[in-house]
């Protein structure tokens, strides 16, 4: 019973101050309570993240109550903030989308859908919650600094192996430990599951929100029928998190093209910070976002110079902080992570490297158990709708995004000697791994590709 | 028909039905380690058998319509062709997640016996188990927080030595072989090492002999 209470300490005290901090960033209603809590839980570890760090970066000890007390201090504070604000704040009229009431056999089908996602999600509560920690890098680098932290209380000035590597994910298993009492290599990994179906979670809503019922739970199937997905939500890789993270920040960001409320930015903009307190690649993807933060204010045409800039600034600011943050932390200690993979190829080996990585790509997408037809699925439809792809807004952008992710992993495997860590024989799960971050894009693509809004239905299809 | 096309294209590799079915219901969940690798179906890759099935349904179905059409100039011609290239690719999509569905099932009850009538903190890893067990071993002997010296024979600069390596260092924590607290060491492990008494210098009091490689002592209080 203590056991099962401290497990729920560990989780709500970082889901409720994300649920205060997303309810005082949003405008009351925007988001309806599932969804909500899904970003409460990401946008919470995120900040219990953000806060440990700090506590190592001063020396205190990462103890129960220096870390708890500050965390409920903050929760405080903002409960006080939220109620002052709640009084004043009308209550927004809810965001509905069509709700035309699906046909029986849509309704049959959606029902057997529920079961299939039902199944998975259990599946990947009973293997987290059934095996201990046991892959490689779960053990070795992200269990080992999280028990670093658990039993040492410290990071010792990053003196860890990889030190260089972003520490949300360890400070976040160490964080349940320290409330759990003692180190067990199952519940540890109790923050796997959870982003994983917060991520589900978003993911439904979004799809949910541009389309209809059925198709946001077709997206939910098509994402738990990749296998590898499935792996990831319960082993202890720090995929699936930045997954999460990177995949939010998109969805967030192209809400708020829809609603243009700046505190959906500074939403958005954390996640997109914490994509970079998760891995390494992180600092690739937050230039990504970026990207496709400015390529949305320049496509909204009805926003004067000055206001584009004062959102540019508010979706800045908060991520590079956080971004900025670690990394001068590491290198004012000197733990860099510089080393020579960034070192271009000869020009006469870029043809043959080239034809190599489109060969790997498309192994790894289209032959191998982790993506079942997903990656198929999304190219035919992409061929075979090519047209909503130009003219949907949501659809280009994903679609756009997508294409970035894939670009910035195709030029570093083609035009740099980075090509065997990331999919050399060595290094086998490498690429699949990487593919998993931005994965959810692709069924989500797929139902805003194949979905027909009700008008659209009465027309022949060109 | 497709199916049929691609079972005779089978039939060169001594076709067996049954054993057919038995490896379908194999080929779409195989967990491997931090990969799942697509089946195999007599050395041919699952997912291209999948794509073939897919391009020969859709070109018979092309065939099919031309020929009605054809010989029977009063039947329409397909309505939309896409929508059922569409529709090919979901009935495939559902075929392999029923079958990946109960592999998995299998897998679990499977997998599930492992850890059967064993209480929760009992499931031990299915990888690194020697690992696990043998930091058990020294940590009965060693218990508490520790800055341990680690000797051993293996060689830990490349695989398989590194990995032990790491993973028993994982089990081992808060005894510390990999000199994280970089603090003066008070105990020592020797593991797979010949002749482990050689490094029983006078600084060392012996705790406990693993076996007749391995033995873990503590600093003498001088």
């Amino acid at each position: 019973m203590i056991l099962l209470l401290n497990i729920v300490a560990s989780t709500l005290i970082p889901l409720w101050l994300g649920y205060l901090l997303t309810s005082i960033l949003t405008p009351r209603g925007f988001f309806r309570i599932l969804p909500k809590l899904a970003i409460s839980y990401g946008l919470g570890i995120g900040i219990l993240s953000q806060l440990m760090l700090i506590l190592s970066i001063l020396e205190i000890p990462l103890k129960l109550n220096n870390i708890r007390l500050p965390l409920i201090f903050l929760i405080i504070l903002l409960t006080i903030y939220y109620f002052m604000k709640a009084q004043k704040q009308n209550p927004l009229q809810e965001i509905s989308t069509q709700s035309i009431k699906p046909s029986f056999l849509q309704q049959r089908l959606i029902l057997l859908m529920f079961f299939y996602i039902g199944y998975n999600i259990l599946f990947i509560l009973w293997r987290t919650f059934y095996f201990p920690i046991q892959h490689w890098d779960a053990m070795a680098t992200i269990g080992f600094k999280a028990k670093v932290m658990f039993f040492d209380q410290t990071i010792h000035r990053l003196n860890l192996p990889w030190g260089s590597y972003p520490l949300l994910v360890p400070f976040t298993e160490s964080w349940t430990a320290i409330n759990l009492g003692y180190w067990d290599d199952i519940l540890v990994k109790t923050m796997f599951p959870i982003i994983s179906i917060c991520l589900l979670i978003v993911q439904y809503s979004f799809v949910k929100e541009i389309t209809n019922k059925l198709w946001g739970m077709i997206s939910l199937c098509l994402t738990l029928s990749s296998n590898f997905y499935i792996m990831h939500s319960s082993i202890g890789y720090r995929d699936i998190v930045i997954s999460y993270y990177s995949c939010v920040s998109i969805i967030l960001l192209l809400i708020w093209n829809k609603h243009a409320h700046a505190g959906l930015l500074v939403l958005a903009s954390l996640f997109t910070g914490f994509v970079t307190f998760t891995k390494l690649e992180g600092t690739g993807y937050i230039f990504i976002l970026y990207a496709l933060f400015i390529l949305i204010l320049t496509c909204r045409k009805s926003l004067n110079l000055s206001a584009k800039l004062k959102y540019l600034t508010i979706y800045l600011i908060p991520s590079f902080l956080i971004f900025i943050a670690f990394h001068l932390y590491k290198n004012l200690i000197g733990v860099t992570n510089l080393d020579q993979r960034t070192q271009l190829l000869n020009p006469d080996q870029i043809l043959f490297r080239f034809k190599t990585t489109c060969l790997v790509f498309f192994e790894n997408l289209f032959l191998t158990g982790n993506w079942n037809l997903v990656w198929f699925l999304l190219l035919i439809s992409i061929v075979l709708r090519w047209r909503v792809l130009r003219n949907q807004e949501e659809t280009f952008l994903t679609g756009l995004t997508l294409l970035m992710f894939f670009g910035l992993y195709f030029s570093i495997c083609t035009f740099t000697v980075s090509f065997n860590p990331i999919a050399g024989e060595a290094s086998p799960t490498v690429l699949s791994r990487i593919i998993l971050h931005f994965f959810p894009l692709a069924p989500i693509l797929v139902a805003l590709l194949n979905y027909k809004k009700p008008s659209d239905a009465q027309t022949p299809t060109p | 028909m497709s199916l049929i096309l691609v079972m005779v294209g089978l039939s060169r590799f001594d076709f067996d039905f049954a054993s057919i079915i038995s490896k379908l219901l194999k080929s779409f969940y195989r967990p491997g380690y931090n990969l799942i690798p697509a089946g195999y179906l007599y050395e041919i890759n699952i997912m291209t058998l999948i794509y073939l099935v897919i391009v020969l349904t859709i070109l018979n179905l092309y065939l099919i319509n031309f020929l009605i059409f054809k010989f029977n100039k009063k039947s329409k011609p397909l309505k939309n062709s896409f929508e059922d290239i569409k529709k090919i690719i979901i009935i495939s999509l559902i075929v392999i997640i029923f079958l990946q569905t109960i592999n998995q099932i299998n897998y679990s009850i499977k997998e599930f016996n492992t850890f059967k009538n064993l209480p929760f903190h009992s499931h031990r890893p299915q990888f690194f188990t020697d690992a696990a067990q043998i930091a058990q071993l020294y940590k009965k002997n060693l218990p508490g927080k520790h800055n341990a010296y680690f000797k051993t024979d293996l060689n830990m600069s490349a695989d398989p030595g590194m990995l032990f390596h790491r993973a028993l260092a994982y089990y081992l924590y808060p005894i510390d072989i990999r000199n994280t607290r970089n603090d003066s060491k008070d105990s020592l492990i020797v593991f797979q090492k010949n002749d482990p008494m050689s490094e029983l210098t006078d600084d060392w009091q012996l705790l406990a002999i693993i076996d007749d490689k391995s033995l873990v002592a503590i600093r003498k209080i001088k």
